[in-house]
């Protein structure tokens, strides 16, 4: 079912509580010698981390009356090194490329949201409490701080990711825009504003979710309208963009999840989640599965891009938590 | 301003009688609008902090300053003590803890008089003339006349008045405090709290008449409205009762008010009034805020429940937990299951697999299709306002009783050129699609950020490329950048398109973007052309333009007030004001000589052209019907808001005044609903409006 461009899903689709679980074996399984041939199909996924606050394990937790919550966010380094923020442990678990647990490293109390690397260190998002990102030494001890509320940037509470880029670090706002806060030292910039993903050359692309598509608008740096097309032909309509970002090689990673109807409000709709890639220019060069994430915990990242080049997706199963990587 | 009392009286009156040494106020106080639309149950007492007015600082103020008086005469000085606190927390928000104000810690501690007394009066306070009375008390003479409570001698006698039978212009006024004219409501006299004592005792008067003895027979004792000016001996609202209708505004308008208190496990309570109480719940301990006063918070179903009103109405303030999440799930009653695809503003979403569960209200999708929620999460996060991803584990659910709008589409447009010269692209909403919108740019933040500027005009211009694109071809529209923001700094810039139907403004694609347009360093726009200082950089705008051609040392040297005089004959201001009133036609006028003109100039360049524009009937029409900075500029314009953004009341307009815009920018249901304690609140809290804090 690794299909390619414009080539709609054929055949009885799953539909309801099953379509998870019938994603999930066919990336692992089915998949295997799929178009492109990625580490995560067919392989078991990166990293299998059993529920708990041990070694090697991952936190999940449930207020009797409030909101469920599982690692926050993760990350890959260039040599494939997983890092998991286990909030609900105060902590970074770090994990080798192949899956084998590695380390710990103790967080200060905050309620952390989103994870990045920081040389040897980490950065990390604090959005409520004393909205900051917070820059770690590789022992988990803070060395600077740059505040996030400021121009720019009135309600942190709304980012919805931490970016790291060559001009150092930016959040997104709403999916929507993303803020300069800090430079590649953690040092607070000037800030500067843009409006979406930007591209080389300047260009800057948006998307759009509504009435289950997904829309693109590049804005070309030189000024001008910006050129709108929309991607379809999803397994079931577009409900969350996952991810929009930059492949070190230029390409364009676009994940979706799409929802089904549901017979009856009370009855969980079908879910999927599929990867496309596109080239620089936005036209559609192949689509994958992915795993849909799963689990009603607020986990703040679900899917990235690793220092490595490599889509990773962080699934919320019953018993574990894994990291999926697939080779886009 | 001070009450000047003298304070401790229970303790020692001599000693207090010598200690106010203060010279009585001359300059006049700023009046307070009288009824108040809202009491202030917590007051933030200077070294202190807040503290809740009639449970904790009235009991102490008035065992501090009268506490071995009789019942009436305690009455009558919590009355007193109250409009004192009120006075100062409309215009400081703050009060001293001295004889300057009232005294709160004195080490005494309250009695049950003195609680039953503030009790008795909850929200009580003076007015006279539509003013909030200043009410002044000292001690007077310790040995009053028992037949009429009257003495001549004492230190601070003087002060005292007796008004008994006196209304209107003849009551006398104590020179305590601003004398004003004949009838000034503000100061009505002086009460002598040893008089007070000799009323109730010898002459058995009650705390209306002991009042009326000395501000005068018409003095008004009001009650203000509030959660904590209804008498604690009342019953609590009763459990059960009735869903009453809500619209969506209402809902998300509550669900925004308690954005940024602590999650509180089986509990919901906050105060929309005093603002947001930080704190982090640890171990399931709930962090009051401020220590030691009351706590509030609220849990994932408490807040749902009181959000929307369920199953009946019921103050945000008042604690209250009908529901677990549980009964958001399975219950029909008060609401029932949609499919998440209609998920509508105010609406929400639940989650319960059969052991814990968590409710929240949904507001709308962000572009990337997460849900922008208000919650009451946990003790790490609290209660936000954030965008989440919905998984389908989450069931959608709509209380029962909404007054129904019409599905509303969000504007859309996109930014097209944004440099150092034009902002510019297109708009327009769906909804009316061959209708003109409104955009607004607003610079170094988002709309509604605090400090922001905007400005707002007409997508109406005629684009023949549109015509295709949308049906219609009036969508354009073109902005000059203003020239303040070529300084060689970096800015940025946020276009959107406002929604005919009044729904929140819509960000434009290609927005928002960052510039940097002219020099940086010592010669840029440091300030206007009208006033001296550091050169000015002739990119900063065509009077400062015109003004470097014929003098370029003001562009290269300093602007020092030859520039100035310059500017004054070329660019339509002097000493840093409007050469003539902009509500008025005449000469062009500088687009730096007011933030009005800078508006206007920005939307019609010729009002502003030195030498060979003009100020005229059309600029002073912009100057009208602009919104922003204009509002409020011309008697007559728009700017005549209904009533005082800093008091609640109906839905103002928003382009009343510059104040209304920002606070709708924020918060559309004041402008579409009503202006209550809330919107009054975010005035108070916004720079744009002159509300005392």
């Amino acid at each position: 079912m690794c299909y390619q461009r414009g080539v709609a899903p054929t055949g009885s689709w799953p539909r309801g509580r099953n379509a998870t679980a019938w994603l999930l074996v066919c990336l692992v399984a089915a998949c295997d010698g799929g178009s492109s041939g990625g580490e995560g199909e067919g392989r078991p996924p990166a990293l299998s981390a059993p529920w708990g606050s041990g070694a090697g394990q991952l936190g999940k937790t449930a207020p009797d009356e409030g909101a469920p919550e599982a690692p926050k966010s993760f990350t890959a380094g260039g040599d494939g090194t997983l890092y998991v923020l286990d909030q609900v442990n105060a902590r970074i678990q770090v994990f080798a490329a192949k899956g084998a647990w590695l380390r710990s490293v103790a967080l200060p109390p905050r309620p952390f949201e989103d994870l990045e690397l920081w040389g040897e260190g980490f950065v990390l998002a604090d959005l409520h409490h004393t909205p900051a990102l917070v820059f770690l030494d590789a022992q988990g001890q803070p060395k600077k701080e740059v505040a996030l509320a400021g121009p720019d940037l009135p309600e942190p509470g709304r980012v919805t990711a931490l970016e790291s880029r060559s001009s150092g670090y930016w959040v997104q706002v709403d999916d929507e825009y993303a803020v300069h806060v800090a430079d590649p030292q953690g040092e607070p910039v000037e800030r500067e504003v843009a409006a979406g993903l930007a591209l080389p050359g300047g260009d800057v692309l948006r998307s759009e979710v509504g009435s289950g598509r997904l829309a693109l608008a590049r804005t070309p740096a030189t000024g001008g309208p910006a050129t709108r097309w929309e991607l379809g032909g999803f397994a079931l309509p577009a409900r969350e963009q996952s991810l929009l970002a930059l492949l070190p090689d230029g390409r364009l990673a676009v994940a979706v999840i799409g929802e089904g109807e549901q017979t009856e409000p009370e009855t969980p709709p079908a879910e999927s989640h599929e990867l496309v890639l596109l080239d620089a220019s936005g036209a559609e060069l192949s689509r994958r599965e992915l795993p849909v994430p799963g689990g009603p915990e607020d986990v703040f990242r679900r899917v990235r891009v690793g220092g490595d080049g490599n889509v990773y997706v962080l699934t919320l199963l019953g018993e574990q938590a894994q990291l999926v990587k697939v080779t886009p | 301003m001070s009450a000047r009392s003298l304070g401790l009286l229970g303790l020692a009156l001599a000693a207090c009688a010598a200690a106010d040494d203060r010279e009585p106020v001359r300059e006049l106080p700023e009046p307070v609008a009288a009824p108040l639309a809202q009491a202030y149950c917590t007051a933030k007492v200077q070294g202190i902090g807040p503290l809740a007015v009639e449970d904790n600082y009235l009991p102490h103020v008035i065992a501090c300053e009268n506490g071995e008086a009789g019942p009436e005469a305690l009455k009558a000085q919590a009355i007193a003590a109250r409009s004192v606190v009120y006075y100062a927390m409309a215009t400081t928000g703050s009060i001293c803890n001295s004889q300057g104000c009232q005294v709160y810690s004195c080490g005494k501690k309250p009695q049950k008089a003195h609680y039953d007394a503030v009790d008795a009066t909850r929200g009580m306070y003076l007015a006279s003339g539509g003013m909030l009375t200043y009410a002044f008390f000292v001690d007077g003479s310790s040995s009053p006349d028992p037949k009429t409570c009257q003495a001549t001698k004492g230190p601070n006698q003087k002060y005292v008045t007796y008004n008994e039978g006196a209304t209107g212009t003849s009551v006398k006024q104590t020179k305590l405090g601003y004398v004003g004219a004949p009838g000034f409501g503000q100061n009505r006299g002086c009460m002598s709290q040893w008089g007070a004592r000799c009323l109730e005792n010898d002459k058995a008067y009650g705390y209306a008449a002991i009042l009326k003895f000395f501000y005068g027979d018409d003095i008004q004792i009001l009650t203000a409205p509030g959660q904590c000016t209804a008498s604690s001996k009342e019953p609590p609202p009763p459990a059960g009762g009735e869903l009453e209708p809500m619209t969506r505004d209402q809902i998300v308008h509550l669900a925004a008010s308690g954005v940024g208190y602590s999650y509180w496990p089986g509990h919901a309570r906050w105060d929309p009034v005093t603002g947001a109480a930080k704190g982090k719940c640890q171990k399931g301990t709930h962090q009051a805020f401020p220590p030691g006063g009351p706590e509030y918070g609220a849990d994932a179903p408490g807040y749902v429940a009181q959000v929307w009103q369920a199953p009946s109405p019921n103050p945000p303030d008042y604690d209250r937990h009908p529901y677990k999440t549980q009964q958001f799930r399975f219950d029909q009653k008060n609401w029932f299951a949609i499919p998440r695809k209609d998920l509508k503003k105010g609406d929400g979403l639940v989650l319960h697999d059969g052991k814990s569960g968590h409710v929240l209200i949904f507001d709308r999708w962000t572009a990337g299709g997460k849900a922008l929620v208000y919650e009451c999460a946990s003790c790490d996060v609290g209660c936000v306002y954030r965008p989440k991803s919905i998984s389908k584990d989450y069931v959608a659910i709509r209380r029962r009783k909404l007054d129904e709008v019409d599905p509303n589409q969000p504007p859309e447009g996109n930014l097209e050129k944004a440099d150092c010269n034009t902002l510019s692209g297109w708009a327009r909403d769906a909804d009316s699609p061959g209708d003109a919108v409104d955009v607004v740019a607003s610079f170094d933040g988002p709309v509604g950020q605090r400090g922001v500027s905007s400005v707002r005009v007409s997508a109406a211009d005629a684009r023949d490329d549109l015509c295709q694109l949308l049906g219609s071809c009036n969508h354009g529209f073109s902005l000059s950048l203003p020239a303040g923001l070529k300084d060689g700094r970096k800015h940025s810039v946020y276009v959107y398109a406002l929604d005919a139907d009044r729904g929140p403004p819509r960000l434009l694609l290609g927005a928002p973007r960052s510039f940097k347009c002219g020099q940086s360093g010592p010669v840029g726009c440091t300030h206007t052309a009208c006033a001296a200082g550091s050169a000015l950089a002739p990119t900063c705008g065509s009077c400062e333009a015109s003004v470097c051609v014929e003098q370029p040392a003001c562009c290269t040297g300093a602007w020092d007030a030859s520039c100035v005089e310059k500017a004054a004959l070329l660019c339509g201001c002097i000493q840093g004001k409007c050469l003539h009133d902009p509500c008025s036609t005449g000469e062009p006028l500088s687009k730096s000589c007011s933030p009005c003109t800078a508006e206007v100039c920005v939307l019609r360049p010729e009002c502003c052209k030195p030498l060979s524009g003009a100020w005229d009937a059309s600029c002073v029409e912009l100057t009208l019907k602009t919104a922003g900075a204009c509002a409020g500029a011309c008697a007559g314009g728009p700017s005549s808001c209904a009533h005082s953004e800093c008091s609640a009341g109906a839905a103002l307009a928003a382009n009343c005044s510059a104040c209304a815009n920002a606070v709708c920018a924020r918060d559309a249901f004041c402008c579409s609903q009503k202006w209550d304690w809330i919107c009054a609140k975010e005035a108070k809290e916004d720079p744009q409006c002159s509300c005392p804090k």
